[in-house]
């Protein structure tokens, strides 16, 4: 891959990794209302809405440098019908939209409870259909190591892994944040915070196993597929597999930096915003080793034909 | 190149080795927290660079060996380097919104690190990634961080004013930028990315048109990244660069150390500066305390020589509370009594910034603060939590708004008496000390009172004590003559009858004598009286009057001789008794010394403590016998002298007169100088 095709990582993870945090952020809200005032959750999640909305944009923008007409990039959309990519387009504008809106409703104080509630589950159902698509574009039949039962389903698993992650290491940096900037944070924030962390330890422990299974059932596959699918197994095993070991202990060393200081946290009588270096540093691990194995994924593939 | 690296290898030892020993030395200031890393990164850097010496010395015997070692120092140097750039830069406390940049940076350097990670699969040997990337992602971001770091310092030792320090900080702070630039960002070549565009590729690249603008063209900024560029373009190699570089930082870093003695020589100047100040604020309050202490004995002293001398009650009670105002710096004082019932208190005294005043007019006391403090026998002191409702009254609408007080019972044979209290309108607490003053001058008023009571008896028992004296004198003298003129009438009545004319002449003449002798006495007493009573003109013009009214009375030549030039000055007890002795002396030389002439004198005299001598010297028959214990006179004399501390003595021959001899104390100079109203 030269660093053209890098976009594509870019755009890829970048997109799931937002749509991912919708999703975990919007799963949470729910889980709180009821438990916690409503002007604490909207305080809670208005910065991550921000950051949100920020990923997003920043996938779109790394997705024009894999285009060779970037200013032509609206026309792809022409064959909506018959092309997954003009779908992906289509639907993570709308996905890009609703998230605008739900900011603008979130951070200028607009729009009811419900409102907000019902955008930020629409948004999320585009959010999914966009990572369907994504998955589906790959499915080509010349493409041996692509065209398998686990790319849709791994790139959801992208999606949540990510967005359990990095929600948890954005609500302790917002919950710095308000201590450092205010002297003190929102009453009932850290706790709120520090249940949150919890769930999403124990969330992301549970998503690993199928992701790892996802992976290892890939390289089986491949292994006992086709010539072609032998030949992309050979590769990975042969040229790319210290990147392979490196994306598997990228997972295991994040899913472990996260969950280890939060089973810790009693133990050590250190308070949620103490574990943030751990917590970032797993986001971080996690994040690397999600665009290594989507490094992987493209590196992988011999093509047939044309 | 050898000596390149050997030069640039030894200033990193040396700039580790300081700052070990900077480690070594200790240091309670923040900065020395981040010695221990620096010092790593000094020594592992010039561990590097002895290492690339060894590599490019030729020696081919241990270079996989060599080629090992720098594999793992120059990330290892890279690492420190990235954690003393980061400990240094947090040092001082960033803004809040700082705590998003990791945030932010968190994909870039996620991609970062996965692009790096590829490029380990490719041809080119190891040790040129762990080259390259160990620059980039260690290097840059930490000589940048250790900037920033040490310019922040800068900043902040400038606003200490330690400013020869803050320029050396300053340029270990350019210096490790010029570092991030020179080693950080100046790579070898490689055949991926970024180095590849300006190493190999060279080719421009429109990702928005799609199409290719031809071979890249060095220029701008890249053209200082490529070692053979820089070669180019200075003639001189990287490393030179990088050794140029290594000295900038070393002697800006070792000579930026200075700051932990900077601040420590500081923090013992500020220490014994504090140490002054503190001193000459004790030595300061000392003074005021110590002339506060003085204005209070001043006043204290005059109440008690106002009590002693006896002056009028009244003015005592209006002294004492102008000067409880004055130093207590109170708005008002009051003093108020109780009257006829144990809760009648009516104001007596008052003092407020315009005046002082007794009060004539009675004006019940209704504030219940004060009446409780009258009830129970405890001072009270305001705390500041008392409400409106108690303070009314407080200043009988005589002084202005009240913000603090203090309220002392007054009592006399541990019976409550009346309350002495003083007021304040501003932010000035009441303080126990105030308080001690506000008890010492209860104590006076009590005193004062006290003392009045007394005087008053006194006077009631000398009134007595003088009818006593003139009944006697009556008795002794007009009683017993107008006896014997009733006899002698009777004598002459009888002598009429039986016609003896001779005889009834005779008689009649000594009738006459005693009429002239009672005569005598009466005028004499009647002197004395006035005398006595009229103590008002002075001492000196008294005794002057006395003695010119006695010659002509008793046709007995008087002389009076002051010879007291400078004045004195006599108890107003004892000027009556130097009177009463006076006139008896005088008494008995006239009826008993048959003088011609009476000399008194008064003069000073001083031995030891000042005395007054009074001297009455006659020229008369002198005593023919020596006066008995019982002589009623003499001993009335003594008597009198000596109820005052002084003393008395006579002296006489006979027919040489008679010489009567009294000293009374003169009050003290001190006192009578601290008697002297204060210029307040």
């Amino acid at each position: 891959m030269n660093l053209r095709e890098w976009a594509l990582p870019v755009y890829t993870i970048l997109t799931q990794m937002a749509i991912g945090m919708l999703l975990v952020l919007w799963i949470l809200r729910s889980v709180w209302h009821g438990k916690y005032k409503i002007g604490l959750l909207e305080h809670v999640t208005r910065d991550p809405l921000l950051i949100i909305l920020t990923t997003t944009v920043l996938g779109m923008i790394g997705a024009h440098f894999h285009l060779s007409k970037p200013f032509l990039s609206f026309l792809a959309i022409r064959n909506f019908g018959t092309s997954w990519l003009s779908r992906e387009i289509v639907f993570t504008l709308w996905f890009f939209f609703l998230v605008t809106v739900l900011w603008y409703m979130q951070w200028y104080r607009k729009g009811t409870w419900k409102i907000k509630t019902v955008t930020g589950w629409l948004a999320i159902a585009f959010g999914l259909v966009t990572v369907y698509c994504m998955g589906s574009i790959y499915l080509l039949p010349t493409q041996a190591a692509w065209d398998t039962v686990e790319t849709i389903p791994s790139y959801f698993g992208t999606m949540l892994i990510l967005g359990v992650m990095a929600v948890a290491a954005i609500l302790i940096m917002d919950l710095r944040f308000s201590e450092l900037r205010l002297g003190r944070a929102m009453i009932g924030s850290r706790m709120l915070v520090e249940q949150a962390v919890r769930r999403l330890a124990v969330a992301a422990l549970v998503i690993l196993l199928p992701v790892l299974f996802l992976n290892l059932y890939h390289l089986h596959n491949l292994q006992t597929g086709s010539a072609l699918a032998q030949a992309s197994y050979e590769l990975l095993m042969d040229l790319y597999k210290p990147l392979l070991i490196a994306r598997f202990l990228m997972l295991f060393l994040g899913v472990g930096c996260l969950v280890f200081p939060v089973a810790m946290m009693k133990r050590t009588r250190k308070t949620v915003q103490e574990i943030f270096t751990p917590i970032y540093l797993a986001c971080l691990l996690v994040i690397i080793g999600e665009v290594l194995g989507r490094f992987l994924f493209y590196a992988a593939h011999i093509r047939i034909g044309l | 190149m050898i000596i390149i690296h050997f030069l640039a290898g030894l200033a990193f030892e040396g700039m580790g080795l300081a700052a070990y020993l900077q480690l070594r030395q200790g240091s309670e200031l923040p900065l020395g927290r981040h010695m221990k890393w620096l010092a790593a990164f000094g020594f592992a850097a010039g561990a590097t660079s002895w290492i690339d010496m060894f590599l490019v010395s030729g020696n081919l015997e241990y270079v996989q060996v060599l080629t090992i070692f720098r594999i793992i120092a120059q990330p290892l140097t890279g690492l420190l380097l990235f954690r003393f750039g980061w400990g240094i830069m947090r040092e001082i406390p960033l803004p809040a919104w700082t705590i998003f940049i990791p945030g932010v940076l968190i994909v870039p350097i996620a991609y970062v690190v996965t692009y790096a990670a590829t490029t380990f699969i490719t041809p080119s040997p190891i040790e040129i990634p762990v080259d390259i990337w160990s620059r980039y992602i260690l290097y840059l971001p930490g000589s940048i961080m250790a900037g920033v770091g040490f310019i922040r310092q800068w900043n902040l030792q400038r606003k200490k004013k330690l400013f020869d320090v803050a320029n050396l900080l300053m340029g270990a702070g350019l210096a490790f930028l010029f570092e991030a630039f020179i080693v950080g960002l100046v790579v070898p070549a490689a055949p991926y990315g970024p180095t590849s565009y300006y190493n190999y590729d060279r080719v421009m690249y429109n990702a928005f048109s799609g199409e290719s603008s031809g071979a890249a063209m060095f220029s701008g900024f890249t053209t200082w990244l490529d070692y053979q560029r820089i070669l180019d373009v200075t003639g001189l190699p990287i490393e030179f660069w990088r050794m140029v570089s290594t000295f900038a930082v070393t002697f800006f870093v070792v000579r930026g150390l200075g700051v932990f003695d900077a601040i420590r020589k500081r923090q013992l100047r500020e220490l014994q500066e504090d140490r002054d100040r503190a001193q000459k604020e004790a030595i300061s309050t000392q003074i005021t305390a110590r002339q506060t202490a003085e204005r209070w004995t001043d006043v204290l002293v005059n109440i008690n020589r106002q009590i002693m001398t006896m002056e009028n009650v009244d003015g005592i009670l209006h002294y004492i509370t102008e000067n409880a105002r004055r130093l207590l710096q109170a708005n008002f004082v009051g003093l108020a009594l109780l009257k006829d019932a144990p809760d009648i208190l009516e104001l007596r005294c008052y003092s407020i910034e315009r005046h002082t005043r007794i009060v004539e007019i009675p004006q019940r006391i209704q504030n219940p603060m004060l009446l409780e403090t009258l009830r129970t026998c405890q001072s009270y002191c305001s705390s500041g939590l008392e409400e409106s409702g108690q303070m009314e009254g407080i200043t009988c609408d005589l002084g202005g708004p009240v913000k603090g007080f203090g309220i002392v019972r007054l009592e006399l044979d541990n019976q409550p008496i009346g309350v002495l209290w003083a007021t304040r309108s501003d932010d000035l607490p009441c303080t126990e000390t105030d308080m001690i003053w506000l008890n010492c001058m209860a104590d006076q008023v009590v005193i004062s009172i006290q003392h009045g009571l007394m005087t008053s008896q006194l006077q009631s028992l000398s009134v007595t004590e003088e009818r006593a004296r003139i009944a006697r004198d009556m008795h002794d003298g007009l009683a017993q003559v107008l006896g014997y003129l009733n006899l002698e009438v009777q004598t002459l009545d009888a002598l009429l009858k039986q016609g003896k004319q001779a005889a009834l002449s005779e008689e009649l003449d000594k009738m006459r004598e005693s009429i002239r002798i009672a005569n005598a006495d009466v005028r004499e007493n009647i002197l004395s009286l006035r005398t006595t009573l009229a103590s008002d003109k002075g001492l000196v013009s008294a005794i002057g009057e006395y003695l010119e009214e006695f010659g002509i009375q008793t046709g007995i030549e008087t002389c009076f001789a002051n010879k007291v030039e400078d004045g004195f000055h006599l108890s107003s007890i004892a000027e009556v008794q130097l009177v009463c002795i006076l006139q008896e002396a005088l008494a008995n030389v006239r009826k008993h010394a048959h003088a011609r002439q009476v000399q008194v004198e008064l003069s000073r005299k001083v031995d030891g403590k000042g005395f007054l001598c009074l001297r009455v010297i006659d020229d008369g028959i002198g005593l023919t016998q020596q006066p008995s214990d019982h002589s009623f006179g003499l001993k009335t004399m003594t008597e009198r002298a000596n109820s005052v501390g002084g003393m008395l003595a006579l002296h006489s021959t006979p027919g040489n007169g008679t010489t009567v001899d009294c000293r009374l104390p003169c009050l003290e100079t001190e006192v009578l100088n601290k008697s002297k109203p204060l210029s307040l």
